[in-house]
């Protein structure tokens, strides 16, 4: 009776809301997507940023005298000319060079081979490293300084780098007031070659470098720094690398020591990575520079790549950065070994002053410009609109799927004011209601099969480079065999759940009321589920998370199946077929061939996510759309 | 005047009677000193400095009590005597000594950080006796050894044997061992001010007025310690002697100045050597003489020594040195060239985690026989705190990298940790095969603390002190690389035969792991604070807020109940 009634009033309630819901639900929906993309572009604003500071106080950067002078410059200059006469020599020779250097400068040296056979190539060389044992420490913390023989670029050899840390090393050697041991590392063959090192000194092999242990070691790793000062010639600006493997940044405040030391000291012009505005003091560029910033730095996490060798300390808990030496840009001064020796020393000061491992500072957050940044806070909220849409949109169609009050005359009349003083539950008139059932079988069907699918591609490209014999009976190049036997699972599979759908899809007409159309249902999880990985993501990678939603966000929301107008339904598959990965890799010229390798060798070696994530998550859901823009649809 | 010479008369009988009351009793107290200082180059160009300083105190009864002082230091008497002690090893050490490059150290110890073990006599109260030695420790040298707790401490069961001399059934029945490290202990002048003053002569005289902090802690290693430990008087020990060694090692390195290995007593210590302690019996200066001979000692030795390995030591008796001489060795060579074969110790090891992550890891060991055809038996000895839990299963042992068929392990004596109240320990009897890494693995769980039982710096992980690795005094064969370790413990009247049964202890370096650390921040703590209350809070307050409180009667018409519904 009353419960009847209070029910009822809960019931108009929500239906009010629910109409409401669905009256505004497009235009929020349209608003929520618009806000956070606006809000994607306010980030670079000079308002909307605040200056970075150093949050731990030990570090006291810039604080010290440095002791780096024109008789270590010598020594540079001579390493420089040294490594510059062996540039040919072969890797053994060149790392016995350094080894013997570094055992005269009085430092424990080992060298190791590794090789690793991975994306189809062979990977072999010698690092080599010396661990100078500070004096009266106990060896339980050490900092490295690691140049690696080729400079970023891959080619270029990275002489002044090596030529610094083989200075420096001998130069800390004569001090006693390091508290941590320094190891001096030199690695050979790109990031293969740091990732072997890392492995092995934490004895903890993950790919399949094959390489001898390390005998000689220090203790945990604290933080490192990475040399990249390509050739022999002045430098304009000092470039701070900074991305990680899967996005992963180091802390803020070991950059900011960097860039504190870098104002201090010199008046040294700092860039981030290698484009764009120079910073000098006091210059914080304007929109478009930090615009420029973002992006950068938003690419390089999105592809999960590392922006440098100091990308692979992450996994570890190791913080570290590469500062890079850049050559070209429009500045009349230039800087060499006096500065860069004095500006390590001094960050390696402040490093050596931690009491603990960094930790006070940000670990995510943006840099539009080196002195400026954006914490989680600041950024986090776009993305998190951007997911909210897509949960309202899902809402929104798993209401329409279910109980849902039919428009009509009769409801709309009731009111309970008209049930009689008598009060008997005769006089309540039930509210018209549409009591759907879901289907959620086939939807739920298409969501595994597809995952599953995408699992399957994910397998066969992983073993592309296994496929060698294969591709040759057909006679085709390798990368063209993948990506046609990834293409055929992406077509084949959402085509047999159509096919198989069409076949039996009798909607039940004696069955009163209808169910909602499986693409409802099917959309409905869908939403849900992207809007489930893009919040996720966000956290995790903020700019994956930002590239994928606003790709998908606009296709997904829209698209549905327009039996009605065929052309609609080509037009949608084609864009279906843009956004997918082969898609984006066709329209963007990308060379797949190399693409793929790379993709390879980021996840094998480095354990990057890109490549699970594409195929696991992103591509089986285009693969769901491309099954609800050709379901039947028969609603209408 | 009659009376005033009465009164002298019995002045001079009291005078009389105390000074024979004191003769007698230096007689029989016969305590004797000796203080010697022994210099070593090492191969990286590094110079071991060696102090050491012994008092021995005749006439001793095990388990009786003395009262009279005479060099021996009355606050380590004292000490030792309350709380039972029959011996005492307390080091001091700051940096990791380096056995590739500088051999064996002399002083026993070099694990870094404060290591205390003693031998206490089996009493009921012998746990609160440990406690208050270790308080009294920690007062006496103002050190922080009130820390070793339950939590630390241990009794090692195969490591650790008696050093002074003793019967191995006496021991066993009546005394028990209690070890315990703190791995990060700082050590510095308030430490070593307290030591100084225990030695007879202070730091006024002999060599002891080279100990000067300045230069001492700007060293590359620097260990100091005191031992006490009863020892026999003569070879069937029918008397025994207490005596307390003193030692300071320090390792300096004249290359970082000068690019030169030339030493000189007063650039090593930025003193003067002036005269021996006037109270030693014997003061001597010892310089164990490289092998290569392109270096000049002066002044002149007065003795040079032959010892059976083909080393050769350098003598100067302190007692007839001439007043402000400074000792100095100079090399022909104008900068010094790391070589780049070291010397290598027969056995050193080093010890690693595994892993990475907060969640599991391992620790890894290396144990090295450089030895090219003797087999070693060793003990290794591990304490690891109880937040790493172990598994023991996962105790693997490889030799040069591969797992052998014939276990290296011989005895192994494990004993589990328990939460909050003590540490695994391990001890391993090994046989080292000649020429061979032995590796030791064993993985390990991290425990996620209590909050409150983190540090103040938390981020920086907690410290895991050495493992030892001691040898079972079975190495036979060639000697010379005991030689440091005998010239320690073995006076020139003991033969040299029975000082090998002393046991050489290698120590790892010490370890540093990182839990799983909560973000101690301010804000987090607020965050974390204000979300618990508003989450305990906010549900049941809405709730209240929100809900409409109706009496309900039971002849209450309905339209009134539901017109208040509607009004909700």
């Amino acid at each position: 009776m009353s419960d009847i009634a209070y029910a009822l009033t809960r019931l108009r309630r929500r239906r009010r809301l629910f109409q409401t819901l669905k009256k505004w639900g497009s235009k929020l929906r349209f608003l929520l997507f618009a806000v956070g993309t606006c809000w994607l572009f306010i980030l670079p604003s000079d308002q909307y940023h605040k200056n970075t500071y150093i949050s731990e106080n030990a570090l006291l950067p810039g604080q010290v005298n440095t002791y780096y002078s024109w008789g270590q410059v010598h020594e540079a200059t001579a390493f420089r000319d040294n490594i510059t006469l062996i540039s040919n020599s072969s890797n053994i020779e060149k790392a016995a060079y350094v080894e013997n250097e570094l055992r005269k400068a009085g430092l424990k040296t080992a060298m190791q081979n590794f090789t690793v056979n991975i994306s189809g190539k062979e990977i072999s060389g010698t690092n080599v490293y010396g661990v100078f044992n500070a004096p009266r420490a106990d060896g339980t913390e050490a900092l490295v300084l690691s140049a690696s023989w080729k400079s970023k670029d891959g080619e270029t050899l990275n002489t002044n780098g090596v030529a610094i840390a083989l200075s420096i090393g001998k130069f800390f050697k004569g001090y006693t007031y390091w508290s941590k041991d320094i190891i001096i590392l030199i690695t050979d063959g790109g990031e293969a070659g740091v990732q072997a090192w890392l492995e092995s000194y934490h004895d903890h092999p993950r790919s399949d470098i094959s390489s001898a242990p390390l005998l000689l070691r220090s203790g945990a790793i604290q933080a490192a720094i990475n040399l990249d000062f390509p050739s022999t010639n002045d430098y304009k600006a000092l470039g701070i690398f900074f991305e990680g493997v899967n996005g992963q940044l180091p802390n803020l405040d070991l950059i900011n020591t960097v860039i504190r030391v870098c104002r201090g000291s010199y008046n040294i012009p700092i860039m981030l990575h290698d484009s764009g505005h120079h910073y000098s003091n006091y210059d914080h560029g304007n929109y478009y520079d930090s615009l420029h910033n973002l992006l950068q730095t938003m690419r390089h996490q999105a592809l999960c790549h590392p922006t440098g060798s100091h990308g692979l300390f992450f996994r570890y808990k190791i913080d570290a950065i590469t500062l890079y030496g850049h050559t070209s840009a429009r500045i009349s001064n230039s800087f060499s070994f006096m500065e860069i020796g004095s500006i390590v020393e001094s960050t390696f000061r402040s490093l050596n002053n931690l009491l603990e491992h960094l930790h006070q500072s940000f670990f995510f957050y943006l840099l539009p410009t080196p002195e400026r940044y954006i914490s989680i806070g600041s950024y986090l909220p776009p993305a998190l609109l951007l997911a909210v849409g897509l949960i309202l949109h899902a809402l929104e169609l798993w209401g329409k799927t279910g109980d849902e009050y039919t428009e009509g005359p009769v409801s709309e009349n009731y009111h309970p004011k008209s049930s009689s003083s008598n009060g008997d539950a005769n006089y309540i008139v039930p509210l018209p209601y549409n009591n759907r059932p879901r289907q959620i079988l086939f939807p739920m069907t298409v969501l595994i099969v597809t995952h599953f699918a995408g699992l399957l591609i994910f397998f066969v490209i992983t073993n592309h480079f296994s496929y060698n014999q294969l591709s040759k009976i057909f006679g085709i190049q390798e990368f063209i065999f993948t990506l046609s036997l990834t293409t055929s699972i992406s077509i084949a599979i959402p085509a047999t759940l159509i096919q198989v759908r069409s076949l039996n899809n009798k909607p039940l007409s004696k069955q009163i009321p209808k169910p909602a159309s499986d693409w409802m249902v099917l959309k409905s999880f869908t939403l849900a589920f992207t809007a489930m990985i893009i919040s996720c993501l966000s956290v995790l990678n903020f700019s994956l998370a930002v590239f994928i939603s606003l790709m998908v966000i606009i296709p997904f929301s829209l698209f549905e199946p327009t039996p009605k107008h065929q052309i609609l339904q080509y037009l949608q598959l084609l864009v279906l077929i843009i956004i997918s990965p082969p898609g984006i890799l066709l329209f963007s010229g990308t060379n797949i061939d190399e693409f793929l390798r790379w993709a390879l060798m980021e996840y094998e070696l480095l354990g990057s996510y890109l490549l699970p994530f594409i195929c696991c998550f992103y591509w089986p859901n285009i693969l769901v759309y491309s099954v609800i823009v050709f379901s039947s649809d028969y609603e209408n | 005047m009659w009376q005033l010479g009465r009164l002298f008369l019995f002045f001079l009988v009291f005078i009389f009677i105390v000074l024979k009351f004191t003769v007698a009793e230096n007689f029989h107290h016969n305590d004797n000193f000796k203080e010697s200082l022994t210099i070593k180059p090492l191969s990286d160009g590094k110079l071991l400095t060696h102090f050491q300083f012994n008092v021995r105190i005749s006439g001793i009864k095990e388990g009786k009590t003395f009262n009279h002082y005479k060099f021996f230091p009355r606050a380590i008497g004292q000490i030792i005597q309350s709380y039972n002690a029959r011996e005492l090893h307390l080091t001091f050490t700051q940096g990791r000594w380096n056995y590739e490059d500088w051999g064996y150290p002399i002083a026993p110890s070099a694990g870094t950080g404060v290591e205390l073990w003693a031998w206490l006599w089996k009493d009921e109260k012998l746990d609160k006796n440990w406690k208050s030695l270790t308080n009294a420790l920690a007062g006496l040298f103002c050190a922080s050894l009130n820390f070793i707790d339950d939590t630390i401490t241990v009794q090692p069961q195969l490591s650790f044997r008696p050093e002074g001399s003793y019967n191995a059934t006496e021991i066993s029945t009546h005394a028990e061992l209690r070890y315990g490290s703190l791995p990060h202990e700082n050590v510095c002048t308030e430490n070593l001010t307290p030591w100084i003053k225990l030695l007879p002569c202070k730091s006024t005289s002999g060599i002891a007025s080279l100990l000067n902090g300045h230069k001492l802690y700007d060293s590359n290693f620097h260990s100091m310690s005191i031992h006490v430990q009863p020892v026999c008087e003569d070879s069937r020990c029918l008397n025994k002697q207490l005596e307390i060694i003193q030692t300071v090692s320090a390792v300096v390195d004249p290359v970082r100045n000068s690019g030169k290995r030339d030493w000189s007593l007063n650039q090593i210590f930025g003193r003067q050597l002036s005269q021996a302690c006037p109270l030693a019996e014997g003061s001597k200066l010892e310089v164990i003489l490289p092998e290569d001979c392109d270096y000049k000692l002066s002044p002149d030795a007065d003795d040079v020594t032959h010892m059976d390995g083909g080393t050769n030591i350098a003598l100067y008796n302190l007692k007839n040195l001439q007043l402000t001489t400074d000792i100095s060795m100079t090399w022909k060579e104008d900068i010094f060239e790391y070589n780049l074969n070291f010397e290598q110790p027969r056995i050193y090891a080093h010890r690693f985690f595994t892993g990475y992550g907060q969640e599991r890891g391992g620790i890894k060991v290396n144990i090295f026989n450089k030895s090219p055809n003797i087999s070693v038996p060793i003990i290794y000895y591990d304490v690891i705190p109880w937040f790493l839990k172990l598994y023991l299963h996962t105790l693997k042992v490889q030799i040069n990298g591969k797992e052998v068929q014939d276990n290296p392990i011989k005895d192994l004596y494990y004993q589990p940790a328990v939460d909050r109240s003590r540490p695994n320990v391990i001890e391993a009897e090994l046989l080292l095969p000649p020429n061979s890494i032995t590796t030791l693995s064993i993985n390990f769980d991290k425990v996620f603390l209590k909050y409150t039982e983190h540090p103040p710096d938390a981020n920086r992980g907690f410290d895991i002190g050495s493992a030892v690795i001691s040898s079972t005094g079975e190495i036979v064969g060639d000697f010379n690389y005991l030689y440091d370790v005998v010239t320690r413990n073995c006076s020139e009247d003991t033969p040299r035969a029975a000082c090998y049964h002393y046991s050489i202890r290698v120590y790892t370096e010490t370890l540093l792991v990182s839990l799983p650390t909560p973000d101690f921040s301010m804000p987090y703590n607020v965050i974390t604070l204000t979300c618990t209350v508003i989450a305990l809070f906010f549900g049941s307050m809405f709730n209240l807020l929100t809900r409409g409180f109706v009496a309900l009667q039971p002849n209450e018409d309905n339209k009134n109940k539901e017109g208040k519904d509607a009004a909700k």
